[in-house]
């Protein structure tokens, strides 16, 4: 392609990365574990925002193509890692973050990539499994499994208190 | 409690929202100027690109047969490591191999080309499961052979037809009529494999 049609205007690309910077940077970072990394997922999920040629129909389908496509961008970045690197230090990596690594944070941090997204759609945003499997496209049996297996991880980890 | 808590100390600082946001603001401004490139530039590009490459066969993927898939004609007992000495795009758990014949197989269906490609996954046991994925812009036939599935259930290669074949989110489906993230459960979209990259 020669040239990139424009869908979005600067006013729009604005409102709608404030509206979501947050969200996708929890998502990415949760994923990635550094800034520096869920600085570029960030970067490309709204690159993906800024190509989209379609519209959304609502502030919660948009919201929710956000949750789909960071996680999707950041379960590409560790793909492509796994390819290409061994591994990486994440204690040091850890250790330029900004902002205080407690142990709940550490533990969350720790789980299973699959798990990530849909405990910080529970956790977080609070949505309940049936919303969660909607915007996931997932069925909701799948996401109460998922829930109860990363609940268990967490609870024996944190005790009863944190849940 | 707690867990909400921790999630909101994970914050990126206004500075560097600020940054990444002027980045993208950038990019676009840079990349939509490219429209206004002078004519001397695409016909240089046509020349020297476009041509060539379009006169250039793609190298790896199968030439496209409308007939039987090559799947038939596979050794059962063929192992993984015979199977990356062909033409084959692989996926491991950790690992893809011959990304270029996917690429190159993509790059046919954009241009509405007809052309095939055969794609290995592998189960958690790691036995393999193939699919022979024969495109043409008027339809998309797939061959699926799950027979080297100790725990599967189907012993024979299973053909399935759709009339579109395409990308979403770094996935490719095979799908009757519309492609979207809202319809991806739909049960006539068929999910073929997730794309490293394209």
């Amino acid at each position: 392609m020669m040239h990139q049609n424009i869908y979005h205007s600067h006013e729009e690309i604005t409102e709608v990365y404030h509206r979501h910077i947050d969200m996708v940077f929890r998502i990415c970072y949760s994923y990635l574990k550094n800034i520096a990394d869920s600085e570029d997922a960030v970067s490309s999920t709204f690159m993906k925002y800024i190509k989209y040629e379609k519209t959304f129909d609502s502030l919660e389908h948009e919201k929710a193509w956000f949750i789909v496509t960071a996680s999707n961008t950041c379960k590409d970045m560790l793909n492509k890692w796994w390819r290409h690197f061994d591994s990486f230090d994440e204690n040091y990596m850890s250790s330029l973050e900004i902002f205080e690594i407690d142990t709940t944070l550490e533990v969350i941090l720790q789980l299973p990539a699959r798990y990530k997204t849909v405990i910080y759609l529970y956790y977080y945003e609070g949505y309940n499994s049936e919303e969660i499997a909607k915007i996931l496209n997932k069925s909701p049996s799948t996401i109460r499994n998922q829930l109860a297996r990363a609940k268990k991880i967490l609870k024996r980890k944190l005790g009863d208190d944190s849940l | 409690m707690k867990i909400k808590e921790s999630y909101q100390k994970i914050r990126l600082d206004e500075q560097s929202q600020d940054r990444i946001l002027e980045t993208l603001l950038n990019s676009q401004q840079t990349k939509t100027q490219k429209n206004y490139k002078p004519i001397v530039i695409f016909i240089t590009t046509f020349l020297f690109i476009i041509i060539p490459l379009s006169m250039k066969k793609p190298l790896m993927n199968a030439e496209y047969e409308s007939s039987m898939s090559q799947l038939y004609n596979l050794s059962s007992d063929i192992t993984l490591d015979e199977m990356k000495k062909y033409d084959f795009y692989i996926q491991t758990n950790h690992k893809t191999f011959h990304q270029d014949i996917m690429n190159s197989f993509l790059q046919d269906v954009d241009n509405k080309i007809s052309s095939s490609i055969i794609i290995v996954h592998l189960t958690i046991e790691g036995d393999p499961i193939l699919q022979d994925i024969h495109y043409t812009p008027e339809k998309t036939t797939i061959y699926r052979d799950a027979s080297r599935d100790r725990f599967g259930k189907s012993s024979e290669i299973e053909i399935l037809e759709f009339n579109h074949l395409g990308v979403l989110e770094n996935n490719l489906y095979a799908y009757n009529e519309n492609l979207h993230l809202d319809t991806v459960v739909d049960e006539n979209i068929y999910h073929i494999t997730y794309i490293a990259q394209k």
